[in-house]
């Protein structure tokens, strides 16, 4: 487990982190959004050893990861422009991680290159924004490192290509210990995947929740109920998180179990109701305008 | 469990990273080295076989090209350094480059020693290949001989440690830094900031401190120089020559002078370790990578700009006001410039002006310390109870002193002269100094004091062990009175004219002596011939009147009414064009037939005279009767000289003749007309 205790991070007057607390549980894909500027590459980079926090400390199982041999062999970090060498080749870059990832799978490496389509002999310089991010997700993937940190790694990758990757990603947690990081300033971009998300914003991580716990314990609800008063004394009696009229229609996100909504909905004996899914989108709107933050503003 | 990285693998591979810097060195070196050794012995052959005879032996030319002392190869070598150490360690200006290295899990010393071995084997590898085959080059053409191989190995080894000192001195700079351009401009300033600074110490010394007396033939100033940076203490190195009987030049580079190499590169290493372990990984892009040398550099590079920009205008103007504009606004300048590479936002240029402030606070406090010498440096007298000697003289000849071995050390400059005479029994002197001291205290630099007062230099000689040198205006008379008390003391007579303790074991020393008299012809030098040197005489008058002949026929053939002036008939023509001419130059004037005048100086011939050195105890003997028989006065200097020359070598004792020195001139003129 990557566990974040009150990280601090400034360049020069800028926060970036302000006081950073979460934790990233294993075997799970954890999404981190939030705008641009938000601090989630510095997050990513802080974990990944890479920059030091002036305050707080970034554990993983325990061991605090700066300048920790131990903590670091565990963490594989994809930024959000690769590093590769001048006029290296895929070859080349292999060989290198696997120097300096001792866990290096090059088989697979070598398979999975094969099956990407991509030329293991061509300069990487050449090759497209995309097939570079392919590349650079096919090597962090073959690290075998316990987490993989992807920064915007699918920014850039066509629907298939994120498909492909997300499938990859999804059979490494099946096969092995295996915990990706996802930082992304697009929800839509992670909602299929992800199992837990953070939303950070402005230095600061607004939440951190497991997304199917968010899903089930809020609702959107479409309902007609003829009569004001039952329709007044049903949202009185149901925790809204957001409420909008268009007519006698009533669209509601109510927060709740599913059954003890439906109940109380029929109990007030609508003309319709409709119990809807929720996008990832909805729930973070719902969620942080209950913590006070008009979500609109800060991800869309 | 923790899979860690092998060391030994990284550093493979981040060479296998590298190829192109071997690459590159490789062709570099074997272009400078072997290649340029093959190029001199071929053009050696192929003189060989055109003339039949060559300058050099092959195996002399080899050991002149190869080998230790060759400032070419030390730059080379220096650039290599810094080129390695820039390759190895650019990623740290990136941030995609330090986001990869700084997550591998690696320990901060162990990347950069992984960098540091990569790219320091690149260069011992490719330097090495290149002296194998400068061995190989000198086999061919059977030149290398033992010796030569064993100094090129140790050419080779101090090359290593050149390379190390640059290579750790880029390294610091990197450190320090945060992008290409600051990190060049870091090069530069740890490179040649501290022996730019020295050398304009040395002008305002120079300009300011007119009573100093400048040695830049004292080993001090080298000595001193090789402190200010790396580069300079390699090219210190390089001129150094040591005495030995390893290598074919008899150089070896003494054991001391690699350790304090070895120590340089060492301590440089470790400093630009500490500072990558404290470095910022977020400092890459930034101007400098530790933002509190912001406004210490700020100063630092404005300081001396201030002071070149005031002594410019002193040169110029001499004027405080244009001085003190100067230092202002080049210090500004500089200031907006180092801002401008700080931000590179030229909105910013005015920001942050404290350092500005202190910098002008500091550039003029030194300036104007120099200018109106605060130290009191141009009328130092110290207490008389402080001095342990004095010594005191206004001759610039030459003098061979003899060191404790009996081995020759050869007096070069006033100060060395003045080293040789100190003198304990300073009372009279130090009076004189005082008196000097008061007339500087008293009138500016370039003030003329006229004919009266001549230029006299001390050395003041401290219990303390501290020495000072000054050249004071001094009254000539008062001077002379001085001296001439002084040289009745047959103790100092010999210190200031070593030649009166000659001996025969000093005399079979000397190998060559000649006079040279300027602008005299015999009879002003002999009088009338003696009846046995006048046979020589008439030969020697031939001589000339054939030269003479000679010179009137290459005149213009219609060149009429040719008629030699005096010098001062001439002096009332063309007073500018004649003036440095007096007594050396006769004027010949030309009227053609247009009546148009046509000068032209002719030379009158000098007076060289080498006496044999059969005459040289007669000589000896006569002049120091004559040294003796003299005032100070009498023996005053004209620029004529008789000079000793020891031992085949350029070393010589000069010393101060003219036509007072009657008896030496009798032995003179007997060598003359013998000659």
């Amino acid at each position: 487990m990557i566990r974040i205790e009150q990280v601090t991070k400034r360049f020069d007057d800028i926060v970036a982190l302000g006081g950073v607390d979460a934790e990233i549980a294993e075997n799970c894909i954890f999404g981190l959004v939030g705008t641009n500027g938000a601090g989630k590459s510095t997050l990513l980079r802080v974990i990944a050893g890479v920059l030091k926090p002036e305050e707080g400390q970034v554990l993983v199982d325990d061991v605090p990861v700066w300048e920790s041999v131990q903590a670091k062999s565990r963490i594989c970090f994809i930024p959000d422009t690769a590093m590769f060498f001048s006029n290296a080749t895929a070859d080349v870059m292999r060989d290198y991680y696997r120097v300096v990832y001792p866990k290096f799978d090059a088989e697979r490496f070598d398979d999975l290159l094969e099956k990407f389509d991509l030329d293991p002999k061509r300069k990487l310089s050449t090759f497209s924004k995309g097939m570079k991010k392919q590349v650079s997700v096919l090597l962090g993937i073959c690290a075998n490192t316990d987490y993989l940190l992807c920064d915007e790694t699918f920014d850039g990758l066509d629907p298939v290509m994120r498909q492909t990757v997300k499938s990859l990603f999804a059979a490494e947690i099946l096969n092995r210990k295996f915990t990706p990081v996802i930082a992304s300033h697009s929800l839509r971009e992670i909602e299929d995947i992800c199992d837990f998300v953070g939303l950070l914003h402005k230095g600061g991580i607004l939440f951190a929740k497991d997304l199917d716990e968010m899903k089930l314990g809020i609702h959107k609800i479409q309902c007609v109920i003829p009569d004001e008063t039952e329709e007044a004394a049903l949202l009185a009696e149901l925790d809204v998180l957001q409420k909008e009229k268009r007519g006698s229609l009533l669209t509601i996100v109510v927060r709740g179990s599913y059954d003890e909504i439906d109940r109380k909905i029929r109990a007030r004996q609508p003309l319709f109701s409709e119990i809807l899914p929720l996008t990832l989108e909805e729930i973070f709107i719902s969620e942080t305008e209950v913590a006070g933050y008009d979500i609109k503003n800060l991800v869309f | 469990m923790t899979s860690k990285i092998s060391f030994s693998k990284l550093v493979r591979a981040e060479m296998r990273q590298m190829n192109w810097l071997l690459a590159v060195q490789m062709v570099v070196f074997v272009l400078t080295f072997p290649f340029r050794t093959l190029m001199v012995m071929a053009i050696r052959q192929n003189e060989q076989v055109r003339y039949g005879v060559a300058t050099y032996s092959a195996a002399e030319e080899y050991a002149r090209t190869v080998g230790l002392g060759h400032i070419e190869n030390t730059f080379v070598i220096l650039c290599a350094g810094i080129l390695c150490a820039l390759a190895a360690f650019a990623y740290i200006h990136s941030q995609t480059k330090q986001d990869f290295y700084h997550s591998l899990a690696l320990k901060r010393e162990n990347l950069f020693g992984s960098k540091y071995v990569s790219s320091v084997l690149s260069f011992v590898f490719s330097y090495l290949i290149s002296q194998m085959l400068v061995i190989l080059v000198g086999l061919f053409y059977q030149a290398a001989t033992l010796k030569v191989v064993l100094e090129i190995l140790l050419a080779s080894v101090q090359g290593i440690l050149f390379f190390l000192c640059s290579y750790a001195m880029t390294l610091v700079a990197m450190m320090l830094t945060g992008n290409f351009l600051t990190t060049v401009l870091g090069i530069g300033m740890f490179g040649a900031y501290l022996p730019i600074m020295r050398l304009i110490v040395e002008s305002f010394q120079e300009v300011f401190w007119n009573t100093r007396i400048a040695d830049y033939t004292d080993s001090t100033f080298y000595v001193q120089m090789k402190w200010t940076s790396p580069w300079a203490w390699c090219m210190y190195a390089t001129g150094r020559k040591h005495s030995g009987t390893v290598g074919a030049t008899g150089q070896v580079p003494g054991i001391g002078d690699l350790c304090q190499l070895v120590a340089i590169a060492a301590v440089l290493t470790l400093i630009a370790l500490a500072l990558y372990r404290v470095r910022k990984t977020e400092a890459g892009g930034r101007a400098l990578a530790f933002s509190p040398l912001e406004p210490l550099i700020k100063i630092l590079v404005m300081v001396p700009v201030s002071l070149v920009a005031g002594l410019i205008a002193n040169q110029l103007m001499e004027s405080v006001a244009f001085e003190l504009l100067f230092i202002l606004l080049f210090g500004a300048l500089s200031c907006m410039v180092i801002e401008f590479i700080y931000r590179v936002d030229i909105r910013q240029v005015l920001a942050h002006k404290r350092p500005f402030a202190i910098g002008a606070v500091i550039a003029c406090a030194i300036f104007f310390a120099f200018r109106f010498d605060v130290s009191g440096f141009n009328s130092y007298l110290p207490a008389a109870e402080d001095l342990e000697t004095m010594s005191v003289s206004n001759y610039f000849g030459t003098y061979i002193v003899y060191d404790e071995e009996g081995g020759i050390a050869y007096s070069r400059n006033m100060t060395e002269r003045l080293d040789a005479i100190e003198w304990e029994d300073f009372d009279s002197i130090y009076q004189l100094a005082s008196e000097a001291a008061e007339v500087e205290k008293g009138h500016g630099a370039d003030e003329d004091l006229g004919q009266e007062y001549s230029y006299v230099y001390f050395k003041f000689h401290l219990k303390n062990g501290k020495e000072a040198y000054r050249c004071y205006r001094v009254n000539t008379e008062r001077f002379n009175e001085v001296m001439d008390e002084l040289l009745q003391d047959e103790e100092f007579l010999s210190l200031y004219y070593p030649i009166c303790t000659w001996d025969e074991g000093i005399m079979s020393k000397v190998t060559d002596v000649y006079a040279w008299f300027y602008g005299y012809d015999e009879e002003t030098l002999f009088g009338e011939p003696d009846e046995d040197t006048e046979d020589a005489d008439a030969e020697n008058m031939d001589a000339e009147d054939a030269e003479d002949a000679n010179a009137e026929s290459e005149l213009p053939e219609d060149a009429v009414n040719v008629e030699s002036e005096s010098l001062t008939e001439l002096d009332e023509a063309e007073p500018d064009e004649t003036e440095d001419t007096e007594a050396e130059d006769s004027v010949v004037s030309i009227v053609d037939e247009n009546g148009d005048s046509w000068y032209y100086t002719e030379e009158v011939k000098d007076i060289d005279i080498n006496v044999p050195v059969s005459m040289l105890p007669e000589l000896v003997e006569a002049y120091v009767k004559d040294l003796k028989s003299l005032s100070f006065e009498e023996i005053r200097e004209t620029g004529n000289e008789i000079n000793f020359y020891y031992e085949q070598t350029y070393l010589s004792e000069s010393y101060p003749i003219n036509e007072n020195f009657t008896n030496t001139l009798e032995v003179l003129k007997k060598a003359y007309y013998e000659q």
